[in-house]
């Protein structure tokens, strides 16, 4: 028996040192070679979930990258943002998307749920900071560690891969031809994805204000912007709760709404997001406005009403 | 509880420090030990259902005791089916009483007539199957006189629910396991050492193997009108590995724990995607099920003995059975017939023991004609387990369309193609092993055991490494629900 635990303890000393070499080998080839590098005429950094990945087309709007990426919540928006505003100083102003759904408890499972946690592991892990592990841990600590080996074997495969660069994986404008909102409509289909109740994430809107918070402290200018949503759209139920957040909590910051902007069923993917035709021209009239030196007016969303309203005659 | 949770991680060495360190002078205590740690495994689950376990074996402990003092014919068969009943009569209602209502209605809404019944919102209690059965064979055993009735309430409560193999097998006969917990076991450095050995090799195959087949497996089956032929094929294919490493991970998972508290269980998979033909298949696969049927439902409704007619009938009654056992679904009525009809060929030409021993034993490679057999067996096996899988027949055969289209033999367009490349690298990786290994009772048994001590450490540590980087989300096992 004795010489059983002996040895049993020698191997799972060996497995533990093992695994850590692992994981911590892994974690500091990424973190030390990892780049988050853009071009370097980029100004202008749009961050968010699908609905601003799906509007912003950033081959429109001038000295713009688009990082939005899908199903991200603003608790890996905020990782993202970290590491591309310290990997690119010519960075001055940061869109994020700030919609409906992004103030509804669904954003928790979006931050510590197994599909999420075991995606965005593998980009933001390396450089996550103790109190945003311990967040992870104290929600889903089971999956952590799924998500957490599954982060490192996609290290291992970078490192292999001698594959750095990270900025090209992380977000993008997504340019889709589709257009399923007549089958939508005429299957009924107006399911919502935000909770019934309306509960909202404390836990998300704390990582907006950390985001808000940290371009401040760069010197960078930060706006929330709203993009166009189809009137059917069902996640627009919470308006109310939406409007309290905003004023109660973000009244210091300028959100650019552009809900109202109308398009016809056509120029959108579904409800809830633009194709590249309504994708095209919200962004053209965003880019005209900021030409037109929207950003630094006293009445930002006056000017932004006024053209949407003239859009919408069209 | 898991055993592919940190729950069992921190559970195994309590109960086995305690077990080796406490109880290791006094039999009565190892036994209690064993009843108490499998009721807290369980427990861990639902500690309502324990009720359901504990009154079993009362009832099944008692009949033993009345059977070995009653020597009246009609009094004894009166007492097995007592036995019988509330075995059957908790397994009919957790698990069929819905099933049976269902289609009840349904028959009687075919002929105009409309019932009125409303079904049951029943719970599954984890593993009624699995320990019905076996505490059935230890009453049979007893009635038959194969047996001699234990006295010892205590080794018979941990014979009913030894916790390695409660909820999902190996369903151990009493004539085999109950005799092991009437002799103090003493520690064996070899035994608890390839116990690990079997522990790990389960735990590959539930975590990097299973996991990670259910992945695509159920994107495929639960999307299936999205996929081509190939895709479906290819969806088929992961199910055929997943169930396999899931339920086979378990089996060596609970044989590898059982060792390292001295026990032998017996062994529940023989490498069955290496059989030549279905009926090997048929004693390769879940091997504690099929001769459970084989010796308690298919000899004494005569077996092979008496005319082809005879023979067709049992075989497709145990074939049914065993399919309708997984679950109150036609889908598993029509998995079990299925296999039947693969079988019936064998049986009436007489080559249904055609091949008995291990293929190309002795051999490193198997013959074209082997490999051959193995192939059309494995694709049979792969078609029966779109029954098994799908969620009605209906799901079933649009499925099995859906892979015999013009896009059979087109390149399959689905998402996450690397890490699907990746599970077939590692499906490989299994294969390769467990062919190896196919002549010992799990793949890893004697694999590497003449290789320097470095290297073999490296191995193991490697296949560690693995479960380490290929750890999904925690899944229970198929399995559980039967």
């Amino acid at each position: 028996m004795k010489t059983f635990l002996k040895k049993i303890t020698v191997f799972l000393l060996l497995v533990v040192l093992v695994v850590t070499l692992i994981v911590v080998g892994s974690d500091f080839i990424i973190k030390s070679q990892s780049k988050f590098t853009v071009n370097k005429d980029v100004t202008k950094l749009i961050l968010g979930h699908s609905h601003s990945q799906c509007s912003i087309n950033d081959s429109i709007l001038k000295k713009s990258i688009n990082l939005s990426a899908s199903g991200e919540s603003y608790f890996y928006n905020y990782q993202k943002l970290k590491k591309i505003i310290g990997d690119n100083p010519q960075i001055q102003t940061v869109f994020i998307e700030f919609t409906n759904n992004q103030v509804d408890s669904v954003m928790d499972d979006w931050t510590w749920g197994y599909e999420k946690m075991s995606f965005y592991l593998q980009y933001y892990s390396s450089f996550m900071d103790s109190e945003d592990f311990n967040l992870l841990l104290k929600h889903n600590s089971t999956d952590l560690f799924a998500s957490y080996s599954i982060a490192t074997r996609k290290h291992v495969y970078r490192i292999v891969k001698g594959d750095y660069n990270l900025a090209d994986e992380i977000g993008n404008y997504m340019y889709t031809k589709q257009s399923k909102v007549e089958e939508l409509i005429s299957n009924n289909n107006f399911n919502s994805s935000i909770s019934e109740s309306h509960s909202i994430s404390e836990t998300n809107i704390q990582y907006l204000r950390k985001m808000i918070k940290y371009c401040r402290g760069n010197s960078i200018e930060v706006f929330l912007i709203r993009s166009p949503q189809h009137p059917l759209y069902a996640d627009l139920s919470n308006e109310d709760v939406y409007q309290n957040i905003l004023k109660t909590r973000f009244d210091d910051v300028d959100l650019l709404d552009f809900n109202g902007m109308k398009f016809p069923n056509s120029n959108y993917l579904d409800l809830r997001h633009l194709n590249y035709k309504g994708a095209n021209k919200f962004t053209t009239l965003f880019d005209n406005l900021i030409e037109n030196n929207l950003l630094y007016s006293a009445n930002k969303q006056f000017l932004i009403d006024e053209a949407v309203r003239n859009f919408n005659k069209k | 509880m898991l055993f592919n949770s940190i729950d069992f991680a921190i559970f195994l060495p309590i109960v086995f420090i305690l077990y080796w360190f406490f109880c290791h002078k006094n039999l009565k205590l190892q036994n209690l030990l064993i009843v108490v740690a499998s009721y807290v495994f369980y427990g861990w689950w639902d500690w309502r259902f324990l009720s359901l376990i504990v009154f079993s074996t009362v009832v099944d402990y008692s009949i033993g005791i009345a059977l070995s003092r009653e020597e009246n014919k009609k009094k004894r068969i009166l007492f097995l089916w007592l036995s019988i009943m509330v075995n059957l009569g908790f397994l009919g209602f957790f698990k069929y009483y819905n099933f049976f209502l269902d289609n009840l209605i349904t028959a009687f809404t075919f002929f105009g007539i409309k019932l009125h019944a409303s079904s049951l919102k029943v719970i599954l209690p984890v593993g009624i199957s699995f320990y019905t059965f076996q505490t059935l064979s230890y009453t049979i055993d007893v009635y038959r006189k194969k047996l001699t009735p234990t006295k010892d309430f205590i080794a018979f409560s941990a014979f009913v629910s030894f916790f390695p193999q409660l909820v999902a097998g190996p369903i151990e006969r009493a004539t085999n396991l109950l005799p092991q917990f009437y002799t103090k076991r003493k520690f064996e450095y070899n035994k608890a050492v390839d116990g690990l050995r079997q522990i790990l090799w389960g735990m590959f195959k539930k975590v990097v193997i299973a996991d990670n087949c259910a992945e695509f497996a159920n994107e495929f089956f639960n999307n299936h009108t999205e996929y081509g032929g190939s895709g479906l094929l290819l969806g088929a294919l992961f199910f055929t590995f997943q169930i396999y490493g899931d339920f086979s991970g378990y089996s060596d998972i609970a044989i590898g724990t059982s060792r390292l508290f001295g026990f032998n269980l017996k062994q529940n998979f023989a490498f069955p995607y290496f059989s030549r033909d279905i009926a090997e298949f048929w004693r390769r696969w879940h091997i504690s099920l099929s001769t459970w049927f084989r010796d308690y439902l298919y000899i004494p409704l005569g077996g092979s003995r008496g005319g082809t007619t005879m023979k067709v009938r049992n075989t497709f009654i145990i074939f049914i059975i065993s399919g309708f056992w997984h679950g109150a679904n036609w889908t598993f009525i029509v998995w079990g017939a299925l296999n039947a009809f693969y079988f019936l060929p064998l049986l009436l030409t007489n080559k249904n023991r055609s091949n008995i021993g291990t293929v190309a034993e002795g051999r490193l490679l198997a013959s074209s004609k082997d490999i051959l057999n193995i192939t059309s067996t494995f694709l049979l096996t792969i078609l029966a387990w779109v029954f098994f899988r799908a969620d009605s027949v209906n799901h079933a055969l649009e499925y099995l369309a859906g892979i015999f289209s013009n896009s059979l033999f087109s390149v399959p367009s689905f998402e996450n193609r690397a890490h699907a490349a990746e599970v077939l690298i590692l499906i490989g990786f299994l294969i390769i092993i467990e062919w190896l290994g196919r002549e010992s009772q799990y793949g890893l048994e004697k694999l590497g055991l003449n290789w320097k001590r470095s290297l073999r450490i490296a191995f193991y540590l490697g296949i560690v490494c693995l479960i380490f980087l290929f750890v999904g989300k925690e899944q229970e096992f198929i399995y559980f629900q039967f």
